[in-house]
């Protein structure tokens, strides 16, 4: 309304510089583009906290020397690894890396952006945890990274990010007595559980079944009755080793690159 | 595996609705089943092939106590299966060409001493021209199918040490109060099964695609390299 109003007043100003109009004004700034961009960005998205999002874009825009790999690093961790533009994210994370300068002549995504990326994604984790990652995703400084094995690299952080996280919930529920550790016993039996679990191979059906019936509540509770009445490992057990060591599992079904 | 009865199936008879030369279908079919060649047939289990058949009846004919000449006597019907559905909805396609198997655990009455069956074909709809059952067999006991060697191997086992399972834990839940120092199992149970899933989901989506590296494992280990 008050841009129609205001148009309709032709621009009286005495200086030589003429009055824009509201619309004129969003458009010459670039906002409307900019609010646009960052409006489908958060549908897309769906982030689980949308003014943190809207902030860190913004953010993003300002600082206009954030290096590349920090750039990625937003763009990928912008949505959960299960929503579809996840994709989208990575191959727009992957387009941002090769611009990465190898020499004078050659740009592209080679070994040590990569890394960079996968160290920087995985800075929360335990740093055993990390290095084992990497040296399972290793590539080296001189090696091009293709798409494909960027892809699957970055999938697997994500989702170890999350996985450490869950065990980190799961090592809380253990702690009973809230005191930052956990009994061994306890601690041991539930991830033996989870071993067994993870050491199924996908193809063998009568073993899966076993396992979801022992991850169910009544096989759980079997199994740390049992693990609780042998009662011969006293001792308790620290948050750090046991996501460790949850982790440890998790890395053995990641394929070494090759 | 048993063999199916001797057994004489009749042609579908339409119903129709006044004339005959009127074509007009009133969505019903009968089919007469007799067994001229048995002695005292005794039927366990029906088997056959759906072919766009909605609902189907099956009434039996039972021999009469008195002797089959007397004359007097009407013949005496039950009603065995009462409109079984066999496709959900009669006018989509779900259903339409199962295989299904009735056994004497869904019949009403036992079918044994009867001199005929007459099955009962109902489709509603006008959507399908033709409907009928294809590879109609009678057995006389059931349970043959369930013999079939792959689905019970696989199915059979896990299921009966799950059953194990339960009775084991009813049988020890009972000191569970007892015990103060488990947490809560449920969140627990569902952070492992997450667990797992996540790792199951990675080592699926992994690529295959190699960088192209030519090493054999340790080739190029420090301590190998020679310095010329």
């Amino acid at each position: 309304m008050a841009a129609e109003r205001r148009k309709a007043i032709p621009s009286t100003s005495d200086d030589n510089k003429p009055l824009d109009s509201d619309k004129q004004f969003l458009e010459r700034t670039n906002v409307n583009a900019v609010v646009r961009d960052v409006l489908g960005k958060i549908i897309a998205n769906r982030p689980e906290d949308p003014v943190t999002f809207l902030a860190d874009y913004f953010e993003a825009l300002v600082e206009e020397q954030s290096s590349l790999v920090q750039r990625a690093l937003r763009v990928i961790t912008m949505t959960h690894h299960s929503r579809p533009v996840f994709e989208v994210n990575v191959r727009d994370s992957y387009n941002l890396l090769s611009k990465h300068k190898v020499n004078k002549k050659l740009k592209g995504v080679n070994g040590s952006v990569y890394t960079e990326l996968l160290q920087a994604l995985c800075r929360n984790l335990p740093s055993s945890v990390t290095i084992k990652l990497v040296q399972k995703l290793e590539c080296f400084e001189h090696e091009a990274v293709p798409y494909d094995v960027f892809r699957s690299s970055i999938f697997a952080c994500c989702v170890l990010r999350e996985y450490a996280f869950i065990a980190e919930q799961l090592f809380a529920s253990l702690d009973i007595q809230k005191i930052g550790k956990a009994d061994k016993a306890l601690c041991d039996a539930v991830m033996d559980q989870l071993k067994t679990a993870l050491g199924s191979s996908r193809n063998d059906v009568r073993r899966i079944i076993e396992s979801s019936y022992n991850l169910a509540p009544e096989g759980l509770h079997q199994a740390l009755e049992r693990a609780l009445s042998r009662e011969q490992t006293q001792g308790v057990c620290t948050s750090e080793h046991f996501i460790t060591e949850a982790c440890d599992s998790f890395l053995a079904k990641v394929k070494k690159l090759k | 595996m048993d063999k199916p009865l001797n057994c004489t199936i009749k042609n579908p008879v339409n119903l129709t609705l006044g004339d005959i030369k009127v074509d007009m279908l009133c969505g019903c079919k009968v089919v007469d089943i007799t067994f001229p060649n048995i002695m005292s047939p005794e039927v366990g289990e029906i088997r056959f092939k759906n072919f766009y058949v909605a609902t189907l009846t099956v009434k039996a004919k039972y021999r009469t106590e008195n002797t089959p000449r007397h004359t007097g006597d009407q013949p005496k019907w039950k009603t065995c299966l009462k409109r079984v559905k066999l496709m959900p909805d009669p006018h989509s396609e779900a259903g339409s060409h199962d295989y299904i198997s009735l056994t004497s655990r869904q019949f009403r009455c036992e079918l044994s001493n009867i001199t005929g069956l007459r099955l009962i074909l109902h489709q509603p709809s006008p959507v399908w021209r033709e409907f009928k059952l294809e590879e109609l067999r009678l057995f006389r006991s059931a349970g043959g199918p369930k013999t079939s060697p792959l689905p019970t191997w696989l199915l059979e086992e896990p299921k009966a040490k799950v059953q194990k399972k339960t009775v084991q834990r009813v049988a020890s839940s009972t000191p569970k109060g007892g015990e103060g120092g488990v947490p809560d199992l449920d969140g627990l149970s569902a952070n492992l099964q997450q667990l797992w899933a996540l790792a199951e989901e990675v080592s699926t989506s992994q690529t295959s695609q190699s960088l192209g590296r030519f090493e054999v494992d340790g080739c190029y280990d420090i301590n190998l390299l020679a310095y010329t």
